[in-house]
């Protein structure tokens, strides 16, 4: 790990991390390698195993099987087959990764007109990390948490929950962005989309032999039953294929001579270790490396994040909420995880340092001046908050049955319209958030705004489903740029 | 048979000088980098700048006799927008941050003024750019810092030398740091409203 303390400027730090990216590329090609080959050699295996059949060749049998070690001309066909498959797919991720996941979780993004301060916080601190200002993403979640995403700055991503805007002060955003912009600002982000493509890769037999042992998947859907198949055969093939293989050609020849004994050990043993490492060591290795980089990211992430906002103690205090707030943490969705400021779901490998351990580095930065006072309370406002969050407020979706009556606006602003008062009991069907406002569907099936802080509690005892959120994606009407006053 | 000392030399040579080449090419650009860095403040300021005839109206409004400040202010903004130089613009920035100290000082006086909701935008607005004024010599600073370093160790240190670069100044004076805090304005996004009624 860095000192902390010293100072790394951008450029130097995107130069520091190519290479490390290169090893990292490097690394995991060695632990793929026998995966890939192990691949190909069975699809190789099964596509001359069946045109051998319908043809009708005899011999065939001898000759299919050995072909994962041996195999001889197929042997190079296999391996070039197998490594252009596997750059074609992980190229593919690796280009499409951001749109992917940002699709896969449902963010949606800012407009310019929502939310003005983040996008204030996030120019600004854009000024100071020399980077092009990214996108802004917006998930409806209630659980505070903020990621990034894209393989350049150019075309960066940072999306941040619900949850996170309303539990955090200006500061302690601050603070969170200016981790997610560091991130970007060290390709980072670039390493772990690629970094979850190959590990999502490397855990692919492992996970379709769990799948064939548990016994599902079979019949749920193209690519469980896929990976049923491709499992068993991941399974079968060294364990019975090679030996059979094996024993079919010493049968046809000099079953006495010196050599065999030794070869069939090896015939055995070496489909064997492969198959330990594909399976079993492989998805671990590639875990493993993916958590201990990813862990060395965030923390470099901090430092960077207190030496560009200057101020360690924001993103202490706001690391100290988010723990505070466990109650409330929601995003369950896996591949984003490590991705995420702080480790939404937890368990298997830790992909982040403990936050501890983040909060007391943070706190080293600033001399020790940060009040453990001040983190406590830090701590008990997030607990306090996630232990009442308003449903309506986060959710920003589903039906919602007014406790109080309120005034229906044509805008987004308290300057809109009054087009209709709403009364107690009135189900509203709540379809996005902008600022203040939610946009609502009324009972006399009209669209209008109304305010946040409503009182309302969510009818769950309603028939029929909440209407989705990604039908209504198009940014607010345009408005004036005023700003409410109503003293004066 | 080949005489390899020849060879040797030839390619020990041009290895020295791709080196010097690649050494040359990295302290141009981190040269290049800080000076960008450095106009980036300069598009801060100048936004800055273009701000004050607003405050000036909106002040002006309240306060129509104190036309001396008024007046040293528009002259202090029309000498950052004609400097030319950077020691011309720190020092024009410097007296523009004076005429709005002055400015604020009679604002403090007109309540209705501070209340004003025109006014509380402006200030917003001049506060993000101070904001953005800090986070440009900020970067400024970390790229003088990296170029610095540079020029002042080893291996670069003799190539800058040989090539004349010289060190940057950090940026430092916090003039203008002054500016914003003499205020004592809640910030006009945090006003919620007391009823249903919008706009009353």
């Amino acid at each position: 790990m860095r000192d902390p303390g010293k100072p790394v400027l951008v450029y130097d730090q995107i130069e520091e991390n190519r290479r490390r990216a290169l090893t990292l590329i490097g690394l995991f090609s060695l632990i793929s390698v026998p995966t890939v080959l192990y691949a190909g050699g069975v699809v190789v295996g099964l596509f001359v195993l069946a045109i051998s059949v319908r043809v009708g060749l005899g011999g065939v049998p001898r000759l299919a099987p050995a072909i994962p070690i041996t195999g001889g001309d197929f042997f190079g066909s296999t391996i070039g087959i197998a490594i252009l498959l596997l750059m074609l797919v992980v190229a593919a991720a690796y280009f499409m990764s951001a749109d992917l996941i940002l699709a896969a979780v449902g963010a949606r993004r800012l407009h310019e007109r929502e939310e003005p301060e983040l996008h204030r916080i996030v120019q600004n601190l854009c000024i100071g990390a020399g980077l092009p200002v990214p996108r802004l993403y917006v998930l409806e979640e209630v659980g505070p948490n903020a990621f990034a995403l894209g393989n350049d700055p150019a075309s960066a991503v940072v999306i941040v929950t619900r949850g996170l805007l309303e539990l955090l002060d200006r500061d302690e955003l601050m603070g969170v962005i200016a981790h997610e912009l560091s991130h970007i600002g060290n390709r980072d982000t670039a390493a772990t989309s690629l970094l979850i493509v190959l590990t999502g890769l490397l855990e692919f037999p492992r996970n379709a032999v769990i799948s064939l042992i548990k016994g599902e998947g079979a019949s749920e859907s193209v690519i469980n039953a896929s990976s049923y198949v491709y499992a068993g055969f991941v399974l079968f093939w060294p364990l019975i294929g090679v030996p059979m293989s094996k024993l079919l050609d010493t049968l046809g020849r000099d079953a006495n001579r010196a050599g065999t004994s030794v070869f069939g050990v090896l015939w055995i043993a070496i489909p064997v270790a492969s198959l330990l490492h594909v399976v079993f060591i492989a998805p671990l290795l590639a875990d493993l490396a993916r958590a201990a980089l990813s862990r060395e990211y965030e923390s470099r992430a901090d430092a960077d994040a207190a030496l560009l906002t200057r101020n360690p103690q924001g993103l202490a205090e706001a690391l100290a909420k988010i723990s505070g707030a466990t109650e409330a943490r929601s995003l369950t969705t896996t591949p984003v995880s490590q991705l995420c400021i702080v480790d939404p779901v937890g368990g298997g490998f830790e992909t982040h340092p403990p936050i501890e351990h983040r909060i007391a580095t943070l706190s080293a930065m600033t001399g020790g001046s940060i009040m453990p006072s001040a983190l406590e309370q830090a701590e008990s406002e997030g607990a306090e908050w996630a232990s009442d969050v308003p449903a309506s407020a986060v959710v920003a979706k589903g039906a919602f049955r007014l406790e109080a009556s309120c005034t229906l606006f044509d805008t987004p602003t308290y300057a809109g319209l009054q087009i209709d008062e709403l009364q107690v009991d009135d189900v509203v069907v709540l379809v996005e958030r902008y600022d203040d406002f939610f946009r609502v569907i009324t009972p006399r099936d009209t669209f209008g705004y109304i305010r946040v802080s409503t009182p309302m509690k969510m009818a769950a005892d309603l028939p029929g489903t909440p209407l989705s959120t990604k039908l209504w994606v198009e940014p607010p009407p345009e408005v004036p740029k005023r700003r409410p006053d109503f003293f004066g | 048979m080949v005489d390899w000392l020849p060879v040797l030399v030839v390619g020990l040579l041009a290895l020295i000088l791709i080196g010097l080449a690649v050494r040359y090419n990295g302290l141009v650009q981190a040269r290049v980098r800080t000076q960008e860095a450095w106009s980036g403040i300069n598009v801060q300021l100048q936004r800055r700048a273009d701000l004050v005839p607003n405050l000036v109206e909106a002040v002006r409004g309240y306060a129509r006799h104190e036309s001396v400040t008024f007046e040293a202010v528009a002259q202090a903004r029309g000498s950052v927008q004609r400097a030319a130089s950077p020691v011309e613009a720190t020092v024009a920035n410097l007296f523009l941050a004076q005429a709005l100290g002055q400015l604020f000082a009679i604002v403090e006086a007109y309540p209705e003024l501070k209340a004003s909701r025109s006014f509380a935008a402006l200030m917003d607005d001049l506060a993000d750019i101070e904001e953005k004024i800090a986070f440009a010599r900020q970067f400024y600073n970390m790229n003088v810092l990296s170029l610095n370093t540079r020029i002042q160790t080893v291996p670069d240190m003799f190539y800058a030398r040989m090539f004349g670069f010289s060190t940057f100044q950090f940026f430092d004076a916090d003039e203008g740091a002054d500016v914003v805090p003499h205020l004592t304005f809640a910030p006009p996004v945090a006003v919620t409203p007391p009823a249903d009624v919008p706009g009353a």
